[in-house]
């Protein structure tokens, strides 16, 4: 009896919500999720006696066939069947053995288990595999034969179909880090813009184009993960450094004009703290916002001690900090920093300058505005009335002797300095300052401003919040901790971000490695080894493969959070390299291929589709990094969402067009229409949706880039020697079989014939009048809409 | 490890596959869903039309009628009737609350006498048809957390909606269609502020193939899906099959399900082609029924195009169709927008009830219509000036809701003198929340239980399982309000 993978999953789901963790709405004052709880002595007797099923209490209420006595309750729409009563009996009747949850236990490399067929192991990861398929009865499908697998590396590694089969050097092609970029900008909620009310933009490509350099030079993943959370902790950071940080400001703001700074604020932690236990702890933190967890062992208060790692802010909350943008514009909310741009030095010392002439203005301060006063207690009625009426209606504020706000001041100070007093020094000292202002704020708008984390010199602290309420602080302020369950850290101390980095990347943590090899497996063949990639708790589900993880995590340590070499690992091992062929036997016994006993076969991204079809097509443009581009979409598309506001710019040159996906401008708002189940980047998101629906189809028939790419590769095809076969090539890798041929030979002579008859159509079609080219183009549509392409296989 | 609804998928996949016709109806699909319960025989109405008024509609100046504001016009709103309610930072910062009157006088509508506007002259022709709930309340006063609540039950966005959730747990009644739709359009001033976010129609972690399909106003209804000019409509189906034949040489070597699912899914495309612009064309709708929508149904784009095309769906077998319509924000512009916004809206919502009914429709469809929060009853600005209006109000608000098994000619609720706080029967403050129910208040979450229990669906059975934890549209909370169903 195994209590992690047959018991707890059980208890879990269908009593810890009554009788778990959460101590303030714990029914009966009755807790199943400690042997203590559950063995304690009380009044009616034993919630469960250790080897004794019948006197144990739970049992009795189990089976009780009374609804008031029944557990689960009716009402809880939870029932248990018969296989999991009879697991619970058994675990009871051998004794009732409580164990620590396995992702809680520091992850040991495991001995290799034995493998009978020897001659097919590449390497370790083989032997987990294999042991596990041989002890089911079943043996791994032959390797794929070379195109496949050639594309399978190409698409793993690059996101590109053919850039070649080596493994290092598809490992050292910069379209590695743009393939592995794509799950760090799902968990760390990309987006070009801020999403609520107005949805301005934000400078948010540095942040994307930092992870993308880090995956290229293959950055230990360790110094990644602290410079993510605390890259403005290190000693004289980086501007790199900085912009790693932004990792915790990637969330929505709220620009809203009735919206409240705390509640924001707010709002802007909970994101943190979600995105962080998401990303590097697989934990649910979300869940203990209002109350203690239901079934992990986080509480309410470990919540808000965790919360004050992400809340020890000078935050504005709204975003004040404008930019003007070629197509929109820009408001970001401090902390911020100036981007390194070739403008900024030219700004800055602009800035110096202006510095210096506000001091020479300053030091006459004083005196323009005891002059100024007096000016205006001279002035009388009759002057007043004759001057503007802004300006009367200021001059009359100041004789009430109210206060000014900024930009009234600025008017009346200009005023007095430049139509009413004469001192020619108090003058020119005004205009210069005024001048050099100017400058500064019209060079500072080619100056980028990056949110970036940036803490108070006191350490960090946080109050409890009643039922999760921004508004409802309760007891004393907590400092920043891990809960208690992890924690290896002193609670007492006056912990930040910083230490929380390093015990993330710490030995003493059972989970951030497991976590990322975890979603790394999850990309490569579709399904984690542990499904629920952002849960790792009690009810999470469990792996697949549990030694074979902790082997990957415990590598991955060992090798020094080594990226590159974990991702050639599993690219090169013999499970990898398996035919993805199904039969009906396999189908069968295992549908979501979970043993793995045949190669992975599944949808591409649509991000990738995208790039795919530019680059077989030769469309495909070079650019690396930088700012976002605009890729046509449907006439309208903003200006319907926005009503009116947001105009989608019409850039026809390449780079906008055809560039890779991962740098198409993402509005918070409306994602791009053709990324059919992109992550919504409202949150983190760490597992991909994979749908299958008639709207994906008309995209990929109807989208007018998929028919472009389609037009251009007839185009380069169509002086093939066989040109139906020479275009089946560059979409699939592969050569065109018999079959194919005779089906798409008829097609295109027919489609041909057809385009004969319709030069308009023609035309419409190509621009052109030539009616093969015509035809090619449908069967190039054909192909690239092949299941086949459409998928890794 | 959202095991009941991989298995639900699959199975339905192959269900799918091996009935004859592709179109599978909604019980087979519904039957299939352990975790979703939608019940048939419990299913009052087929599906939900929610016209969802984007801004927050004045309940005092449209529906909840405080003759007191009259008499006290310009008074400061009491403080004890406030009660330390938090105010939006537009309204915080300003020194006096003053009251301010309804814009027009309000009269009794029907035989049943239901009070409303006289700015709402066809809403008060279909009065007898109605409930009119005026004790409506939410959580947030402001636009996106507000709106994102009432569609979502969360205020931060990332949920699955409300028709999402839906139609996760009917299935579907006809494939040709989308199942969820959403049409949008905006007051003709073009006043407003608020975006209509595509997280109001997202399928959050619900698997997206229920998420809302957005019917757009401009070019193809349904994004993509016109052939490219130059490909005829019976080339693209021969073209079609022999890519059905390739795909099927590609499934005998791999064996994968998805690859026959595929070839079913782009034959699907194939006949949505047809289907969608069959719907969206109203040539063939007959001038008279046109004319009860009112002239601006010729506009494309405008609320009450929309509130036809809402009725050409109901009938095709759409399950939940959203119709949002933004510009109720009136914080400086009330004395002239509000009167423009009812003339937009006020025809074309009777008419979607009266047509429905008409045809029979509205027995089996629930229609709601409402706002994410209402609208202060004291005055944002100066009332002396040309242009002042209403703050948001969260406290309280109005919103009817007709068809299937809803009561007619009723009011539900009540508020005090001030449209300020719900009352009960005798103006006492029932001061209810989320966590404590009490009779007469309807929480947001109240009324989204009662529009699944309209469904067939138990809002508390509704559940799927995500970070390890069962969601819910409605939390932990809601209600059905029993006593508004006849």
């Amino acid at each position: 009896m195994d209590f992690n993978y047959q018991i707890r999953p059980i208890l879990s789901d269908r009593c810890f919500l009554c009788h778990g963790f959460d101590s303030k709405h714990r029914e009966a004052d009755l807790r199943l999720d400690t042997p203590e709880g559950a063995f304690e002595k009380r009044k009616s007797g034993q919630p469960i006696v250790p080897g004794d099923a019948e006197k144990s209490l739970i049992w009795q209420r189990i089976i009780s066939d009374d609804p008031e006595k029944v557990m689960p309750t009716p009402e809880s729409h939870l029932t248990l069947n018969e296989t999991e009563k009879s697991l619970i009996k058994t675990w009871i009747e051998q004794g009732a053995h409580y164990e620590k949850h396995w992702s809680f236990v520091l992850p040991k490399r495991p001995q290799l288990p034995e493998v009978k067929a020897t001659d097919w192991i590449k390497n370790p990861i083989d032997n987990f595999v294999l042991a596990r398929l041989e002890k089911e009865g079943l043996k791994p499908s032959p390797q794929a034969d070379d195109d496949t697998l050639a594309r399978r590396r190409a698409l793993d590694l690059t996101g590109l179909p053919a850039e070649g089969s080596d493994v290092d050097t598809l490992l050292s092609s910069p379209h590695f880090g743009e393939r592995w970029a794509l799950p760090w900008l799902d968990a760390g909620r990309y987006s070009d813009s801020n999403g609520f009310q107005g949805d301005p933009d934000r400078f948010a490509y540095p942040w994307r184009d930092y992870i993308i350099k880090s995956l290229n030079s293959n950055k230990r993943q360790n110094e990644l993960i602290i410079e993510l959370l605390a890259g403005d902790m290190l000693d004289q950071p980086t501007e790199e450094q900085l912009i790693a940080t932004a990792f915790n400001r990637n969330h929505l703001i709220n620009n809203e004009g009735g919206a409240i700074k705390e509640e924001v604020i707010f709002n802007y932690v909970v994101d943190r703290v979600d995105a962080t236990a998401t990303t590097f702890l697989g934990l649910t933190f979300a869940c203990a916002q209002c109350h203690d967890h239901k079934y992990d062992p986080i509480s309410h208060e470990d919540y808000f001690r965790f919360f004050a790692f992400f809340s020890n802010m000078d935050e504005e909350g709204a975003p004040r900090q404008k930019r003007r943008g070629l197509y929109h514009h820009y408001r970001v909310s401090k902390p911020v920093i100036e981007l390194n741009v070739p403008a900024k030095a030219p700004y800055l010392e602009a800035r110096a300058h202006f510095d210096d002439a506000r001091k020479r203005f300053n030091a006459s301060r004083k005196a323009i505005s005891a002059a100024e006063k007096s000016w205006i207690t001279n002035l009388s009625q009759k002057e007043v009335d004759q001057l503007e009426s802004k300006l009367a209606k200021i001059i009359d504020i100041r004789r009430r002797g109210q206060k000014l706000n900024r930009s009234q001041n600025d008017t009346i100070q200009k005023y007095f300095l430049t139509q009413v007093s004469d001192n020619a020094d108090w003058r020119t000292a005004f205009s210069d300052m005024k001048e050099k202002e100017q400058k500064v704020n019209s060079l500072k708008e080619d100056v980028p401003l990056v949110m970036v984390m940036k803490d108070k010199k006191t350490p960090p602290r946080a109050r409890v919040r009643d039922r999760g309420v921004y508004d409802a602080p309760i007891g004393e302020k907590l400092s920043a901790s891990l809960p208690t369950a992890f924690s290896t850290l002193p609670k007492d101390q006056d912990l930040n971000r910083s230490d929380l980095a390093a015990w993330i990347v710490s030995k003493n943590n059972p989970l951030t490695a497991r976590v990322l090899m975890n979603r790394l497996w999850q990309e490569i063949f579709g399904l984690g080894i542990v499904s629920t990639p952002e849960d790792f708790g009690f009810q999470g589900a469990l792996p697949t493969h549990p030694k074979l993880l902790d082997w990957l995590a415990v590598e991955f340590i060992e090798s020094g959070w080594d990226f590159k070499h974990m991702v050639k690992l599993i690219t090169t091992s013999a499970t990898y390299e398996q035919s993805s062929k199904a039969n009906s036997f396999l189908l069968q016994k295992d549908p979501e291929n979970k043993l793995l006993a045949r190669g992975a076969r599944f949808r591409l991204p649509s991000s990738i589709l995208r790039d795919q079809a530019l680059a077989v097509s030769g469309l495909l443009t070079e650019k690396y990094l930088g700012p976002p581009t605009y890729p046509r979409q449907p006439d309208g598309m903003w200006k319907e969402v926005s009503f009116g506001k947001f105009s989608y710019p019409k850039l026809p040159d390449p780079i906008n067009q055809h560039s890779r996906s991962l740098y198409s401008f993402w509005r918070r708002t409306m994602a791009p229409p053709n990324m059919f189940d992109a992550a919504n980047r409202q949150v983190c998101s760490v597992k991909p949706a994979r749908t299958n629906t008639p709207l994906q189809a008309l995209t990929l028939l109807n989208d007018p880039i998929y028919l472009e790419a389609a037009l251009t590769l007839a185009k380069s095809s169509l002086e093939a020697e066989d040109p139906v076969a020479d275009l089946i090539k560059k979409c699939t890798q592969r050569e065109i079989t018999s079959r194919e041929a005779a089906i798409l030979q008829k097609t295109f002579t027919r489609e041909t014939q057809h385009y004969q008859e319709r030069s308009a159509e023609t035309k419409a079609l190509t621009q052109t009048e030539n009616p093969r080219l015509a035809s090619l183009t449908i069967i190039a549509q054909i192909a690239l809409n092949l299941d086949e392409v459409l998928n890794k296989q | 490890m959202n095991t009941v609804l991989e298995s639900y998928d699959q199975r339905t996949r192959r269900q799918f596959l091996a009935s004859t016709s592709l179109g599978l109806g909604s019980a087979a699909m519904a039957g299939m869903l352990t975790s979703a319960p939608a019940n048939e025989q419990l299913a009052k109405v087929k599906r939900v039309i929610y016209l969802a008024m984007s801004g927050g509609p004045s309940h005092v100046d449209l529906f909840d009628d405080k003759p007191l504001l009259q008499k006290q016009a310009g008074e400061a709103l009491p403080d004890h009737i406030r009660d330390g309610q938090r105010l939006t930072t537009m309204t915080s910062r300003q020194g006096k609350l003053a009251l301010l009157p309804s814009l027009k006088p309000h009269k009794n509508w029907g035989n049943s006498g239901i009070k409303m506007s006289t700015m709402l002259p066809h809403t008060g022709s279909i009065a007898d048809e109605i409930t009119l709930i005026r004790s409506m309340y939410t959580e947030s006063i402001n636009h996106s957390p507000a709106t994102t609540f009432l569609l979502t039950g969360s205020e931060i966005p990332g949920r699955p909606s409300m028709g999402a959730w839906a139609t996760y747990g009917l299935g579907t009644e006809n494939e040709n269609i989308p199942s969820y739709v959403v049409l949008t359009s905006r007051d003709r001033e073009n006043t407003c502020g608020q975006l209509l976010y595509d997280h109001y129609w997202a399928s959050g972690f619900l698997p997206s193939k229920y998420q809302g399909v957005k019917f757009r106003s401009q070019g193809d209804p349904v994004l993509y899906l016109s052939n490219p000019e130059g490909i005829s409509r019976p080339q693209r189906k021969r073209v079609l099959a022999d890519l059905a034949s390739l795909n099927s040489i590609t499934h005998e070597a791999y064996q994968d399900p998805e690859i026959e699912t595929r070839i079913a899914q782009y034959e699907m495309a194939f006949r949505m082609q047809v289907s969608v612009p069959e719907l969206a064309d109203l040539d063939s709708e007959p001038q008279h029924v046109k004319d009860m929508y009112g002239p601006d149904v010729e506009r494309s784009g405008s609320f009450a195009r929309n509130c036809l095309m809402a009725r050409r769906l109901a009938e095709r077998g759409s399950r939940f169709i959203q119709v949002m319509h933004a510009g109720w924000d009136q914080h400086n512009n009330i004395p002239t927008q509000l009167e423009i916004q009812c003339r937009d809206t006020d025809q074309p919502a009777a008419a979607l009830v009266k047509d429905l009914k008409q045809r029979g429709l509205l027995e089996d469809t629930l229609i709601i219509y409402g706002g994410e929060f209402g609208r202060t009853p004291f005055c944002q600005g100066n009332m002396n000036s040309a242009k002042y209006g209403r703050d948001h109000h969260n406290r309280c608000f109005s919103t009817w809701i007709a068809g299937g098994n809803i009561k007619k000619g009723h009011v539900h609720g009540h508020t005090d003198d001030y449209g300020y706080n719900i009352t009960d029967a005798n103006g006492t403050p029932l001061k209810a929340n989320k966590h404590h129910y009490k009779e007469g208040a309807v929480h947001v979450h109240d009324l989204q239980a009662t529009i699944l229990n309209q469904l067939g669906i138990d809002h508390t059975a509704l559940t799927y399982k995500y970070q390890g934890r069962r969601f819910r549209l409605t939390d932990v909370h809601g209600k059905v309000v029993d006593s508004i169903l006849a």
